[in-house]
């Protein structure tokens, strides 16, 4: 290298060097670079003051070195410090000096760098790691990042507040790892679908803690497109005091709807004894040959036995989500609700079919559905009116509609039909199809709603058929 | 009371007049005969 030196002019390399270069004897700026004038704002005629561009609080810091590098002739590690503008205003740089010799006497050259945009980022980047960890370690949502094949690449720290599993252990396992067995078809149905509809959705199942314990989560799942790459975002929340509600909810509602059932029943309940005391005093009088009404007292209590049995089945509190025949429970409500339907002079037109209609679900909450439909059903009907209950299997669904030749819901009320507290009845606590319409979504199904005034309403109810 | 023949109804129908049992029980059971319209056969006691 050294033959070419000649021919370089190595002045002209430190003049347009984007670092800023001084030379120094001892505080007296012999030479500054072209970069330290723009670095500053002074134009190439002005006369630049070493201590006049040092900010007064590092004068002492930058003299310290100038000794040091002349006494000791030793190169100083880059320190921060700043500068003084032309115009007052503050530089951040970064120095670091080294001894320039030149006939035996000890210059200085300090190479200055603007650091002055990597400090405004390195604010910005506190702020927002301050901002970030207040978010992250004061929620209790769980965050996490997915690739689509529901790897995970982020989950934030609240998980094992959650949890109890360190975010770190998770990332790079499959989220379907966490899913609770019963719940994984369901949500790897769902995280399918989002890939082919990018349609954001809300999903509950549960995940398995640390003690192999789990807890409801309320998700909600979206695709995300960053960098031509999609990626998954869910954003899950415990929702087990949710659930409870919901519980109670259900069972308020139920216990509501049993009190006004209990006229209806307690006459169905009274007949068959009434007729049952009627005959046994005729044996006891030894009037009538007893054998004749074995097989009538057989009928009557069997016929009470069977009320009481529907009764109960609607109204003890189940939570057990599990094969269910359609057609078994709404034979058993269509025959609870007859008693209703005769309290209104209504008929309930039903033929159990023989076919099986098999559907995943809880057997209280699903009958609650249908006592809630053919009761509205039937208080929508006239005297004399009818209410049709029909089952039908379409593909891998169920189909339940419940027909009534009432008054219908003008269509500006279809809208709200579900919504808490809405009610066009009277006595209504607007609390039924709301209730109707959560235990169906839970049972991952759909209700429609097709009314004409003064024609009737059918309410369709569609689940999905259970293998 | 549906599966009780229509001779048997109508017995217990006057042996529980006879017997001046509940005024329920009695209405339950003409309700039955008037269904299957049997009251043409029914012989009304004086009383």
């Amino acid at each position: 290298m050294s033959i070419t030196t000649n021919k370089i002019d190595f002045s002209q390399l430190v003049e347009n060097s984007l670092t800023g270069i001084v030379i120094l004897d001892g505080r007296e700026l012999l030479y500054a670079n072209q970069q330290v004038y723009n670095m500053l704002g002074y134009s190439p005629e002005d006369v630049l003051i070493w201590d006049q561009i040092i900010h007064p609080n590092y004068r002492k810091l930058v003299d310290d070195r100038i000794r040091y590098v002349k006494s000791e002739q030793r190169t100083t590690d880059p320190i921060e410090h700043k500068l003084i503008k032309n115009d007052g205003s503050i530089v951040h740089v970064e120095t670091f000096s080294l001894p320039y010799i030149k006939d035996d006497h000890v210059y200085v050259q300090a190479h200055i760098h603007d650091i002055t945009k990597r400090k405004v980022f390195e604010k910005e980047y506190e702020l927002r790691k301050q901002q970030y960890q207040l978010i992250s370690q004061n929620t209790s949502d769980i965050i996490a990042e997915l690739n689509q094949d529901g790897e995970i690449i982020y989950v934030s720290p609240s998980v094992e507040e959650v949890l109890g599993i360190k975010p770190s252990f998770l990332v790079g396992m499959s989220c379907y790892d966490c899913v609770h067995p019963e719940d994984l078809s369901l949500v790897k149905q769902n995280g399918k679908n989002l890939i082919k509809t990018k349609q954001p959705y809300i999903i509950r199942y549960r995940l398995r803690g640390n003690n192999n314990n789990y807890i409801w989560v309320e998700a909600k799942v979206k695709l995300i497109e960053s960098n031509g790459i999609s990626k998954v975002v869910v954003d899950a929340r415990d929702c087990t005091e949710q659930i409870e509600a919901e519980k109670l909810l259900r069972q308020s509602e139920k216990l509501a709807v049993l009190g006004e059932l209990s006229a209806g029943v307690v006459h169905e309940i009274k007949n068959p004894l009434t007729s049952i005391k009627g005959f046994l005093q005729l044996m006891q009088a030894g009037t009538i040959e007893t054998k004749d009404y074995i097989s009538i007292l057989n009928t009557e209590i069997e016929h009470i036995e069977q009320i009481a049995s529907d009764l109960l089945g609607f109204a003890k509190p189940s939570d057990e989500m599990k094969k269910q025949d359609l057609s078994v429970l709404l034979d058993s409500v269509v025959f609870l609700m007859n008693a209703q339907s005769k309290k209104h002079n209504v008929e309930l037109n039903w033929a159990a079919p023989q076919d099986e209609y098999p559907v995943l679900g809880d057997e209280s909450q699903i009958k609650q559905v249908f006592v809630n439909l053919i009761k509205n059903a039937i208080e929508a009907s006239e005297e004399h009116g009818t209410v049709e209950i029909h089952l039908s299997n379409r593909d891998d669904q169920v189909v339940i509609q419940v027909q009534d030749y009432g008054c219908g819901i003008p269509e500006e009320m279809l809208n709200h039909i579900g919504d808490s507290f809405f009610t066009t009845k009277e006595k209504g606590t607007g609390l039924g199809l709301m209730i109707t319409q959560k235990i169906i979504h839970n049972h991952h199904g759909k209700i429609n709603i097709h009314s004409i005034v003064n024609e009737g309403t059918t309410f369709s109810v569609i689940l999905p058929k259970y293998y | 009371m549906e599966h009780l023949s229509d001779d048997l109804l109508l017995e217990s129908y006057y042996k529980a007049n006879e017997l001046k049992l509940s005024p329920e029980f009695i209405r339950l059971i003409e309700r039955e005969i008037q269904r299957r319209s049997l009251a043409h056969e029914l012989i009304y006691l004086a009383n």
